[in-house]
């Protein structure tokens, strides 16, 4: 991935006055924020103004971002916070409702990873995704970090507001734990293994 | 990298999923690394009765890989309200002529033009924050909505400064249109009337100006382009320095290749063919530019025919004044007529189209600093 120590760089340049690098950042972190954001809600239009508030707060900054180990997590920590927090306003809810459980986490499987195994390909591959919507959000978000994002233990667990490091990973192997047995069932590993 | 987990080299896997969550077996299952795959291969060898939890992990990884939502047309789209936005921020302050220009290209777009329709085409972005966002829906909608348009109507000139620093004046009764942010590729702009750029240099993203009639790709160069719109339309460009392409509008499209034009050429399009011919005869080359205590009064009148642009002076402030030195044609002429005024005590105004030398002492603050 292309964040971190780059993004950082670039971000105090731009705080510095520095609109080229404020344009940099920009592109490197929409698709990430958006592509995050649009798991919460379909609403484009609502993920659009949040990030465009949040890019403009990062504008009219005048104080150096305080001293984060990471700047990706603590970016969509602020996005999700933010998204979450319009959510609610909007659902007519209190907010620490969106904060449970309660919310929803859309997690598609790709086209295709269909096609990557053509013995069991497509069968399999329904079988997964419904495997996924039976995991808690939760947990769909925590793979989609994981997996998707490759963000470590650590960001997960802050991105997602974890108490302890060791939540983020008890989350993503009792998923994967889930997502197994759908393997299990399908009698094509074996098979393969044997011939 | 993951700083929680042992290193797997060290650590026994007994589960599917903690092998598909150990970002070095991923790195295995993905053939992205190398060490990880001597290592995977060989933990495999050794370890016959891991087949089955090994293939199910493989299975997941191989899985776990998610849609894309896409996120083009709103990168764009959001990325031009913030522009938009830091637009009106910076509109409150002063904008400032010459010194973002110092490194830059010059070219001139001027004609006589009657803008039709400005009234339809004015400020398109100015209601986009409050209008409902999602009623942009269409990428190719977004794209030429969220364009600007800026007018001049005031017999001043209007500067305008451009995405990537350029900035374009914009003379009486002319008009531009530009993206909020340019795209990765390219930066495009469109106009009418009469138009100066200074042109921000960036290696690997061609500045296109669009006329009516003609296109202008910018490689990184100084350049004129007059246009007029009288009885018989017509477009002139004449390059200075660097290189630069021209294309018909209507060929353009088709996709040739269209002109390129070397220093000294210019190229004269009638609205029906193109002709390229010198513009700057050899003759003149050597004896003009080499001056020795040449009367300064012709040495600019020399410049003058040699760039072909009107430099006006004060006769008073020129007289007496000599000027020795070998002139660079390659030189931005703003750049020489900077240095011989200071050599000179004098000042070099912009005007439509041209220079003004005049005395120093009673403007200083308006000196050009090149």
């Amino acid at each position: 991935m292309v964040f971190n120590d780059e993004d950082t760089a670039l971000i105090s340049q731009f705080l510095k006055g520095n609109k080229a690098a404020f344009i940099k950042v920009y592109r490197n972190l929409f698709p990430l924020l958006f592509e995050y954001g649009i798991r919460f809600t379909h609403d484009r239009s609502l993920i659009k103004d949040t990030l465009q508030d949040f890019f403009m707060n990062l504008l009219n900054r005048k104080s150096p971002l305080p001293d984060i180990y990471n700047i990706r997590s603590y970016f969509m920590v602020s996005v999700r916070r933010e998204l979450l927090r319009r959510m609610a306003r909007e659902a007519r809810v209190p907010v620490g409702v969106m904060n449970g459980d309660s919310y929803e986490f859309h997690l598609e499987l790709s086209p295709e990873s269909a096609l990557i195994d053509r013995q069991s390909g497509e069968q399999r591959s329904r079988g997964m995704q419904q495997a996924i919507n039976c995991l808690s959000a939760r947990q769909r978000e925590a793979i989609y970090l994981y997996f998707y994002n490759n963000l470590t233990y650590e960001e997960v667990a802050e991105v997602m507001g974890l108490k302890e490091v060791k939540y983020a990973r008890t989350l993503i192997y009792r998923a994967l734990g889930e997502l197994k047995l759908v393997l299990r069932e399908d009698a094509s590993i074996l098979l393969k293994i044997i011939s | 990298m993951n700083p929680e987990l042992p290193h797997p080299w060290s650590h026994n896997h007994s589960s599917a999923e903690e092998l598909a969550a150990d970002r070095s077996f991923q790195a295995w299952v993905y053939g992205s690394d190398e060490p990880a795959c001597a290592f995977w291969d060989n933990w495999l060898s050794t370890r016959p009765e891991k087949a089955v939890v090994v293939e199910e992990a493989r299975a997941l990884v191989r899985q776990l890989s998610f849609r894309e939502y896409g996120h083009r047309a709103e990168l764009e789209e959001v990325g031009a309200r913030l522009e938009h936005l830091m637009g009106e921020k910076r509109r409150t302050r002063v904008l400032r002529w010459g010194g973002a220009a110092a490194a830059a290209t010059v070219l001139f777009i001027c004609g006589w033009f009657v803008l039709r329709h400005p009234a339809r085409e004015a400020r398109p972005i100015a209601g986009t924050t409050g209008q409902r966002p999602g009623a942009m829906e269409d990428s190719a909608r977004v794209a030429i909505t969220s364009w600007q348009t800026a007018i001049n109507r005031s017999a001043r000139p209007k500067p305008v400064r451009l995405p990537d620093g350029s900035v374009a004046m914009l003379f009486h009764g002319s008009a531009i249109r530009y993206p909020p942010i340019f795209p990765a590729g390219e930066r495009t702009v469109r106009i009418a009337g009469d138009v100066q750029f200074d042109i921000a240099r960036e290696t690997g993203r061609r500045f296109t100006v669009y006329s009516r009639q003609l296109t202008v790709a910018v490689l990184g160069t100084s350049f004129r382009i007059t246009t007029w719109e009288s009885k018989r339309p017509g477009t002139r460009v004449k390059l200075f320095s660097g290189k630069i392409r021209v294309f018909r509008m209507d060929g353009h499209r088709a996709g040739t290749e269209g002109v390129l034009l070397h220093p000294g050429e210019q190229a004269d399009f009638d609205g029906s063919s193109m002709a390229v011919s010198k513009f700057i005869r050899n003759d003149i080359k050597t004896p003009s530019t080499n001056f020795s205590n040449t009367p300064l009064a012709d040495v600019l009148k020399t410049l003058s025919a040699l760039y072909r642009l009107p430099i006006a002076y004060n006769l008073a402030d020129v007289a007496e004044r000599r000027f020795t030195g070998n002139i660079d044609k390659a030189d931005q002429p703003q750049a020489v007529l900077s240095a011989i005024a200071k050599i000179n005590g004098l000042t070099v105004v912009r005007t439509t189209g041209g220079f003004y030398l005049t005395r120093t002492a009673n403007q200083t603050s308006h000196n050009q600093k090149n």
